[in-house]
């Protein structure tokens, strides 16, 4: 049974192309339509990897990182950032909320696959 | 006091400008200036008396700006509702996109892996799994069809042995036929020698008569020898035919089963340098098919890259939405302000300081997409 990455987006194309890239090489994907959603996924089951966008409807990327970081079962989990956003302050403040790493949109699915291998394996 | 409202217009059109609206800029402007404009409203102004000096002015201007308020509201609502459209089908145009190409990969993942079972199978890397190779196949084929032909002309060869030995006793034949001969001339000799002794026996009478019976016994001996010799002559002659016979089969033979056993040898390594030609175009095609493969897949990476725009451009057309919401706020609040103010001129003053706090507040604000190009962004662990 593959890895299972958790991808929080609000558009569905972005979800759509994460999932068809990391399904392709293997692994499961769950999909959340914003912050909220990706919580309750995260909670409902357990991620080996979460890949998140920062502005989202209800909860955004760094709220969710947030919050997930105050759950045991989420504390030492690898999450990613996937956004538009690409000013140093808000990497910065990724960084501090307990992101693994950022990455900007557009994503190139050899990359994306790339990172997550580096990542989890 | 004119300065003061061309300023908080210059502000006004300068804003909505910059929010891409400058058609409704342009429009309110119009309509204050309009207002404005008349005579009657400079003497006001200039004459230092506030627009409420005159209640039908004032209800001409209140009517202005909600009419106003109004075409702007209505031109948003339209602005809004066409981007929306835009945003539907940008989404529904870009996850069709996205399924297609997402089927594309995966059969192209999977024309890649029949491409490189057929490498494996047609090379030596599967053999570690206990598989034969297709050139294993044909290693062992040409073995075993080289030691099939090779058998074949070591027989021939054996066989024309076999003929040469044949020769041989024939020429055996023929020099015991000749010693028959020998045989054959001795008896009729001794045939001659006994007839001359039964006449000089007959001649002596008497006296020569146990010599005649003699000489009788050793005639018949001759003859007895001469038949003997012609039977031994007739068999020889059966032995040299069936000799001949026997030499011309076995010669025919060998030498069908040597030219056989030769076109076959040739065939067979003409056949094996074929199919060996097979083999590698195969493997060839089966790379080209491999790298065919590799490149489509790179194709629709970047093709999967390049459909983000969608999530991008979505974002700023979202953006862009809400700056002319702002906008049609500002516009309204402006209205509202100047319709129920009791000093004209002050409220115009702290509608002016209002509006360029609002134009700062949405250049700070946020902009969600900075990228201006849709080559794959940065990566960076923490």
């Amino acid at each position: 049974m593959g890895k299972i990455v958790l991808t929080v987006d609000d558009s569905a194309s972005i979800r759509q192309m994460v999932a068809f890239t990391l399904k392709s090489a293997g692994y499961e994907v769950v999909e959340a339509v914003d912050g909220e959603d990706g919580l309750n996924k995260a909670k409902g089951k357990q991620a080996n990897l979460v890949l998140t966008d920062q502005n989202m409807p209800k909860m955004d990327g760094l709220s969710l990182i947030k919050t997930l970081r105050g759950l045991p079962q989420y504390r030492t989990i690898p999450i990613l950032m996937l956004t538009t956003e690409s000013s140093d302050a808000m990497k910065a403040a990724g960084k501090a909320a307990g992101a693994t790493g950022w990455l900007v949109k557009p994503f190139d699915p050899q990359k994306l696959l790339e990172v997550v291998k580096k990542v989890i394996g | 006091m004119l300065i003061l409202i061309e300023a908080v217009l210059v502000s006004l059109v300068v804003w909505l400008t910059d929010a891409a609206w400058g058609v409704l800029a342009v429009l309110a402007g119009a309509v204050v200036l309009a207002w404005f404009g008349r005579p009657a409203a400079r003497k006001e102004l200039s004459d230092g008396q506030g627009a409420e000096a005159d209640p039908a002015l004032r209800s001409e201007l209140d009517g202005l700006l909600k009419e106003q308020v109004h075409i702007v509201q209505s031109r948003r609502d339209t602005s809004v509702g066409e981007l929306d459209r835009v945003k539907v089908l940008l989404r529904e145009a870009i996850e069709k996109l996205v399924a297609s190409f997402g089927e594309m990969n995966s059969h192209i993942q999977a024309q890649r892996d029949l491409a490189l079972s057929i490498i494996n199978s047609m090379t030596d890397q599967d053999q570690g799994s206990g598989g034969t190779s297709f050139a294993d196949f044909v290693m062992d084929t040409s073995r075993t069809m080289e030691a099939f032909v090779d058998n074949t002309l070591q027989t021939s060869k054996i066989a024309m042995g076999l003929v040469e030995t044949m020769d041989v006793i024939d020429t055996e034949v023929q020099s015991i036929i000749g010693i028959l001969g020998e045989i054959e001339s001795i008896a009729k000799q001794t045939n001659l020698l006994a007839l001359n002794a039964a006449i000089e026996a007959a001649r002596a009478g008497e006296a020569g008569r146990g010599f005649a019976v003699v000489a009788d016994e050793v005639r018949g001996l001759s003859q007895r020898t001469n038949q003997f010799s012609k039977e031994i002559r007739g068999h020889m002659d059966g032995v040299h035919n069936s000799l001949s016979n026997a030499h011309s089969s076995i010669y025919a033979v060998a030498s069908m089963d040597m030219n056989f056993a030769l076109e076959s040898k040739q065939r067979v390594q003409d056949t094996m340098a074929r199919i060996g030609k097979i083999n590698q175009s195969m493997t060839a095609s089966a790379h080209a098919i491999n790298d065919h493969a590799e490149h489509v897949e790179n194709g629709v990476n970047a093709a999967v890259t390049a459909l983000q725009f969608q999530d991008m451009t979505t974002q700023l057309i979202e953006h862009t939405q809400s700056r002319i919401d702002n906008g049609v706020g500002i516009a309204r609040e402006l209205a509202t302000t100047l319709a129920q103010a009791g000093d004209l001129a002050r409220s115009m003053r702290q509608a002016r300081e209002r509006l360029h706090a609002q134009a700062k507040a949405v250049e700070v604000r946020p902009q969600p997409v900075a990228q201006e190009s849709l080559h794959s962004g940065d990566i960076e662990l923490f």
